[in-house]
């Protein structure tokens, strides 16, 4: 076929220059290992106080940051550039274990695979990380979306079978009524279907306990109520000792941007307003009284405390530990 | 150049103290009886983190970490230290990491820094365990390029004598083994000081013996994507690498910065370890300004594992800029 013949002089051309590149280094190249290309489990851990903590990652969302949250686009580019990183921007998903000594407890649970192939190996780092699910004797979901709780339901069943299910009623008076789900909007009725048939085995099981605003329900682990980001968001406080650490779920979703400033919201929150609000809250208490910040979304381990700055805050991630 | 000088006997003398002050003081929790939570696992995942640069695969290995007194070691006022210290939410003892870095450019295998070995106490000395955990095994290594001859970067390269790549080539500045290889500086230096020569001699010894040491002048190309820029000062031969593929760059920089709650807010700080503190510190300043300019990742032998990340100018000095996590292509 002529065709196959008019391409073989450029092909012999390319091998032979192919040929004489690979001549030009120095050294000759030796049987060069195969790249791994693993990554390692995805787990950080840390004590604080008696407790110990466990950073779970279940893996990344990528997000058109520039799109979802309410300041012009190109504000948005710039302070994402002077991160050097890049939009979309590379998201972790975290959840947080604490093993208190007398019971191990679960805040979030991941997407469940809910969201993509970028994530879903909550239970695999848990696993990783010398724990079985059905270790797990506490869950705490910061609010309803699937990132958050999508960990909780594989397939109708419960992947933590012996564990409790706690959520503020706010929370699941709306996201587990079907008169509020029908209410909604056609393109959140996702987040309701999820949520009902992720809470369904813990609620048929009676494993499913909802609490008012903020209380303490294991001990050294309280809720504190901020809705805003949805109606019944919480963050939880873990202290064991004189350390506290408050796990802000979605109170922040982009480093970059809000925490040079916090005014700053994002097209999830259904109540702006409020949810700005909470999360200056959270923050001046964080900086004032030197607590640390668990962000679900801050970069893994998404650990670290809050310098006050300017009219807004630096994060200052947690310094490399090993157990010793 | 001036002359270097052997850190001070009395700056060792109280690394030495305040890492066992550390020891005995920190991490050492009671632990509770626990009920239905299970016995806590206790333990840190496998130390490397693995990213791509171009088309060269960079795991970070973690060869552990190791206590170190800032307000002792740095050339600062002990109130100034422990100011920025507390800014960073850090207090003395600051648990330091020491890292390693593996690059893989397709062609060849290659290690910067090897790590304590057994030299420098037994909350260190975990790279090659990590670099096994993270895929690889020793002997696949064609080059380990060192920053410099301390133990805490050489003290990796031997076991009992022997190498432990025993098919790599291992370079270094040719200023660091002319002072570090050398009888002579032996004899010089101060008995506590003694111990850092001894470690650089037995770590080459056995590549030496067989051919595979080499040292480079200055800066030179390596092999292709590493070339060596000098920065001179903290040892006569202290330098970084540069690693480049499709246009993204990665400098190992070893240790031109040691503290980085300080350091970076004030680049002119040097360390007891700086043989030569003027020089460690213009090297310093000179690669911060470069690559703050350039916006290079930065690989850090001392910085929070992975230690790696960008640096950033401000107002009055640089902010480090830790790499996002991500998952692999």
């Amino acid at each position: 076929m002529p065709q196959s013949r008019i391409r073989t002089l450029p092909a012999l051309l390319g091998v032979l220059a192919a040929i004489a590149f690979a001549a030009l280094p120095p050294a000759p190249a030796a049987a060069a290992a195969p790249m791994a290309k693993t990554q390692a489990p995805g787990y950080y851990r840390m004590m604080l106080g008696d407790f110990e903590v466990t950073v779970l990652n279940d893996g990344f969302i990528d997000l058109p940051v520039d799109k979802l949250l309410k300041q012009p686009p190109a504000k948005t580019q710039a302070a994402v550039a002077k991160q050097f990183l890049a939009i979309p921007l590379e998201t972790s998903v975290n959840a947080f274990l604490v093993n208190t000594g007398t019971k191990l407890v679960l805040i979030d649970t991941g997407t469940g695979g809910n969201f993509g192939p970028t994530a879903g190996r909550l239970v695999a780092n848990l696993q990783a990380a010398g724990y079985r699910p059905e270790q797990v004797d506490d869950i705490f979901i910061t609010h309803f979306h699937g990132d958050h709780l999508g960990g909780l339901t594989a397939n109708g069943q419960a992947v933590f079978p012996n564990a409790v299910v706690h959520a503020d009623k706010r929370e699941s008076g709306h996201f587990l009524s079907q008169a509020a789900m029908d209410k909604a909007p056609a393109d959140s009725q996702g987040t309701f279907k999820l949520a009902m048939a992720q809470l369904k085995p813990y609620v048929d099981a009676g494993h499913f306990q909802a609490f008012e605003a903020s209380a303490e329900i294991v001990p050294g682990v309280r809720s504190w109520e901020t809705p805003g980001h949805t109606p019944g968001h919480s963050s939880y406080v873990v202290q064991s000792r004189d350390r506290k650490m408050i796990v802000t779920g979605d109170l922040i979703h982009v480093a970059a941007v809000q925490f040079d400033d916090p005014t700053v919201t994002i097209d999830f929150d259904v109540d702006r307003p409020a949810a700005e609000k909470q999360r200056l809250a959270v923050f001046a208490q964080a900086a004032r009284e030197g607590d640390l910040i668990a962000g679900a979304h801050l970069q893994f381990p998404g650990l670290g405390h809050l310098r006050a700055s300017g009219k807004g805050y630096q994060f200052v991630p947690v310094n490399y530990t090993q157990p010793r | 150049m001036t002359s270097p000088r052997l850190p001070r006997r009395a700056v060792l003398r109280a690394l030495a103290g305040f890492a066992m002050a550390g020891a005995a003081g920190g991490g050492l929790l009671v632990p509770v009886p626990a009920r239905s939570a299970g016995p806590m696992a206790r333990t840190q995942p496998p130390g490397w983190y693995r990213f791509m640069l171009g088309a060269f695969e960079v795991t970070a290995l973690s060869d552990g970490t190791i206590d170190l007194a800032p307000e002792k070691l740095l050339k600062a006022p002990v109130a100034k230290t422990t100011q920025r210290l507390s800014q960073s939410f850090l207090s003395t003892p600051v648990e330091t990491s020491v890292n390693g870095y593996l690059v893989n450019t397709g062609a060849r295998l290659v290690l910067f820094d090897a790590g304590a070995g057994g030299l420098s106490g037994a909350t260190l000395g975990k790279l090659v365990a990590n670099l096994r955990a993270s895929g690889y095994r020793p002997e696949q290594v064609d080059d380990v390029f060192v920053t410099h001859l301390h133990p805490d970067h050489v003290g990796g390269l031997a076991a009992n004598g022997a190498m432990v790549f025993p098919r790599a080539t291992v370079h270094a500045d040719r200023r660091d083994a002319d002072y570090w290889l050398n009888e002579a500086t032996l004899a010089k230096a101060p008995v506590d000081a003694q111990a850092f020569v001894r470690g650089a001699m037995a770590s080459l010894k056995p590549y030496v013996a067989a051919g595979r040491f080499q040292s480079f002048v200055a800066d030179a190309e390596l092999v292709p994507g590493v070339r060596s820029r000098s920065s001179y000062g903290h040892t006569p031969g202290h330098t970084s690498y540069i690693v480049e593929s499709r246009a993204q760059r990665m400098r190992v920089i070893g240790d031109l910065v040691h503290v980085g709650a300080v350091q970076f807010a004030d680049p002119t700080v040097a360390s007891g370890f700086d043989l030569d503190a003027k020089a460690a510190a213009a090297a310093r300043i000179d690669a911060f300004k470069r690559i703050a300019k350039e916006g290079d990742l930065v690989a850090a032998a001392h910085l929070p594992f992975p230690g790696v990340g960008h640096v950033r100018s401000v107002f009055r000095g640089y902010e480090w800029v830790p790499l996002n996590y991500t998952r692999l292509p």
